[in-house]
């Protein structure tokens, strides 16, 4: 054969063998396990808000004992609704890792809540709501030359962040200053970690039966446990009217945050005489926690309740049916002492299972309260996020 | 049929052994070997009765077919090419080598074997792909002994010696003659191109799938999918590309006919390529909600390249080789007369060098011829000084 073809032949041969073995060390490490990400257990990345976002880093460890470096590293995000529509995009900051390194990186998932539009921003909030996500995992390998990109789709359910708005209109009192006249309304909310600090607006209405309407409206910063109350400036005739019983007034407290409300209302009943012998029963979830007695396993739920002044003094029988979201359900039935404003405890024993389903698990669990008295019947039911945790 | 084409007279020992040694190697020793080594590592690990036993059997058909291929391998390459005696040894061989195989499946015991200590493998589907380049192989002694047989009646004194062709009256179109091809090398070329571009695929895909199958799992159903759109691929672009194979094979170095067909399969080796490369996509979407991308196209670009360097390679052979095929009179690309070709070429060379030499040595005679009288003349006699 001829000097050039033997040297166009030996250079198609080293210029497919270079090819073969940036082939070979490019796959080697995948095989032999050098490369690869770690998460770092226990450093959970915490939920912040910050301007309208909802962040959380996590930190990973990646790996790159192979002979090329990682390029262009990207963890990105995309939150969807159920019918798969783009809600938002959370880019990651392209990283490098050279070859032989080890690199810790933070993952930050970043939710701009303004991206929402506001009804699912509001579900979000006040509600809680399973959103779509697509985690992609990207980068490039062999000299660029290799673009890996892994997708992993899940659904995650996110909040509510801010939950159980109650008005205590059962606790309402009337307050006189000189010539000025008040009710003064407590309100109870609960807000998660990520919300904690944040400002929001409560405005609290009150309206009569004679169309007499008032409101105030106050700064609140949320907390795990909020509780406040609204003072609301009332007429001298309105007042009266509130006083003698003839008022039939409502009092609804709106809550404003991030563009978003949501509100709670309770009819007034002072004065007395509204024909029901037991009125405003509420269970108070925000005041349940779980215990564990040594291998014994309590549930402590309170409720309150009013009572006509006409049937103070004597007892009610109260019903109280507790279910997980895995099925489990019990019930206890207890009798109450019928004060002008009730306070009980409702104990639930419950098993291991129904325990461990509960404890540090944000399931959603069901209470239903009825009470009854001679034939008079009264009931209050609540889904609700248990935040319970217990710890060992 | 010419009885005297099997008298010893053409009998070449040497070469007879030469491919006899062939033979027996690849028929024969090698198989053998291989099977020996299964039941030892079988008889160590104590494995089932019933593969021991099909090992067995089929060492004893190796030894058999193997013994026969080596005698008519040697008697084969003990007669030249073009002759009869060379062309029945040659064809009975490779007859016997697809019986040989076919023996080898033991009437689908090896296979209900294989698929009850391994996995569901069609055995008879991957003797069809080698059936075909097998037939190639029989139709390589025809092809052999059409080629030489001109060669072979005229160093026999039987025809008379084809006079040279002059390049002249040739044209580049008369490359495409089928007087210059050679049938034995485009049907070699076309069967490599059929096993390593169809068969050699083809048999992978078969083993990958029935390998898939025996997971019983969901998640492979789109890949297995993947494997047959590529098997048909393989099909269409590896039969055109062994169809080329053969021209390019069967026109001698330095022809258009040869360069056109091996430009136009390097093409289509780069679209085969690109296909068995997925285009440089992987995509692997079958566990729910994730899916990998993979994208390699720079990758399999670059693979390309390297292949696409054999244009540039092909062009080269066609510059260089042209003036020499030209100047031996467009004969065709067989061994023997690439052989004398190469010997003119020596034996000219040499030539030139003596020429070269001798007129060296003249002129350097010639020098000195000439220098003597000067020298006598700036030193005179002294007796015709006085």
């Amino acid at each position: 054969m001829k000097l050039p073809l033997v040297a166009t032949r030996l250079s198609i041969v080293a210029f497919k063998l270079i090819v073969a073995v940036i082939v070979i060390l490019s796959i080697l490490p995948l095989l032999t396990g050098g490369i690869g990400l770690d998460m770092d257990e226990g450093d959970d990345g915490a939920m912040t808000l910050e301007d309208g976002v909802i962040r959380a880093q996590m930190p990973i460890t990646v790996r790159n004992d192979g002979y090329f470096d990682i390029n262009g590293l990207t963890v990105s995000f995309t939150f969807k609704n159920q019918d798969g529509d783009v809600l938002a995009v959370s880019e990651g900051i392209p990283m490098d890792i050279p070859a032989g390194e080890e690199t810790v990186a933070d993952i930050e998932l970043a939710l701009d809540l303004y991206d929402l539009d506001r009804q699912v921003r509001s579900d979000l909030i006040f509600n809680g709501t399973e959103m779509l996500f697509d985690a992609e995992i990207s980068a490039k390998y062999t000299l660029d030359m290799v673009q890996l990109s892994v997708r992993a789709g899940s659904d995650m359910e996110w909040g509510p962040f801010i939950s159980d708005l109650q008005v205590q209109e059962w606790s309402a009192q009337p307050l006189e200053e000189g010539d000025d006249r008040f009710v003064q309304v407590p309100f109870t909310l609960r807000a998660e970690d990520a919300f904690n600090g944040l400002q929001a607006v409560a405005v609290t209405e009150y309206l009569d039966g004679d169309g007499y309407t008032s409101n105030v409206t106050q700064s609140v910063q949320l907390t795990q446990d909020v509780y406040e109350t609204a003072k609301i400036p009332l007429s001298q005739e309105a007042y009266g009217r509130l006083m003698n019983g003839t008022a039939n007034a409502t009092v609804r407290t709106t809550l404003y945050v991030l563009d978003c409300l949501t509100y709670d209302e309770g009819q007034l009943g002072m004065g007395g005489g509204g024909g029901d012998p037991i009125y405003n029963i509420q269970l108070q979830m925000g005041g349940s926690y779980l215990q564990n007695l040594s291998g014994s396993y309590l549930i402590m739920i309170p409720f309150s309740f009013q009572t006509d002044p006409a049937y103070q003094g004597q007892y009610a029988n109260a019903f109280i049916e507790y279910w997980d979201s895995h099925g489990y359900y019990t019930n206890i039935n207890q009798m109450v002492y019928m004060e002008p404003s009730g306070w009980a405890w409702a104990e639930f024993w419950i098993p291991q299972y129904a325990f461990d389903t509960v404890n540090n698990g944000d399931e959603l669990i069901q209470v239903k309260l009825t009470m009854t008295y001679q034939s008079w019947t009264g009931i209050n039911e609540q889904y609700y996020y248990e935040p319970w945790t217990v710890s060992p | 049929m010419n009885i005297g084409e099997f008298d010893k007279k053409h009998f070449s020992l040497v070469k007879g052994g030469l491919t006899a040694t062939a033979h027996a190697l690849k028929y024969l020793v090698i198989p053998y070997v291989l099977f020996a080594v299964g039941l030892m590592v079988l008889a160590g690990q104590d494995g089932p009765q019933r593969v021991g036993d099909l090992l067995g059997d089929l060492q004893t058909l190796v030894l058999i077919f193997g013994i026969v291929l080596t005698v008519l391998g040697f008697f084969k390459g003990a007669y030249p090419k073009g002759s009869y005696s060379r062309f029945l040894f040659g064809i009975t061989a490779s007859v016997l080598v697809i019986v040989y195989v076919f023996s080898l499946l033991l009437d689908g015991r090896t296979e209900d074997i294989i698929a009850q200590e391994v996995f569901e493998l069609d055995l008879y589907l991957l003797f069809i792909r080698f059936f075909f380049p097998a037939l190639l192989a029989v139709l390589m002694q025809f092809g052999e002994f059409a080629d030489h047989r001109r060669q072979f009646l005229e160093r026999e004194g039987k025809i008379e010696v084809k006079e040279r062709e002059d390049p002249k009256d040739h044209q580049f179109y008369h490359d495409f003659r089928l007087r210059y091809g050679s049938l034995y090398n485009g049907l070699k070329l076309a069967r490599s191109t059929l096993i390593g571009f169809v068969v050699i695929p083809l048999a992978v895909i078969i083993l990958l799938k029935a390998g898939f199958s025996s997971l019983n799992v969901q998640e492979v159903d789109s890949m297995m999918s993947n494997l047959d759109d590529i098997s048909a691929y393989m099909v269409m672009l590896g039969v055109p590309m062994s169809v080329l194979a053969f021209f390019k094979g069967f026109y001698p170095k330095g022809s258009f006919s040869r360069f056109i067909p091996a430009v136009v399969m390097v093409l289509i080796a780069l679209y085969w390529i690109w296909i068995l490369g997925l285009g440089g996509q992987f995509v692997f979407d079958s566990i729910e909600d994730i899916s990998i991308n993979l994208d390699f196209s720079k990758l399999l670009i670059l693979l390309m390249v390297g292949t696409a360097l054999w244009i540039v390679y092909y062009v080269l052979e066609l510059l260089l080789y042209r003036p020499e095929w030209k100047e031996a009179g467009f004969p065709s690309d067989l061994l023997e007369e690439r052989k004398v070709r190469k010997e003119a070429r020596r034996k000219a060379k040499e030539e030139r060098k003596a020429a070269k030499e001798k007129v060296k040595e003249e002129k350097r005679a010639a020098k000195e011829k000439a220098k003597e009288p000067e020298k006598e003349a700036s030193n005179p006699p002294e007796d015709k000084k006085e």
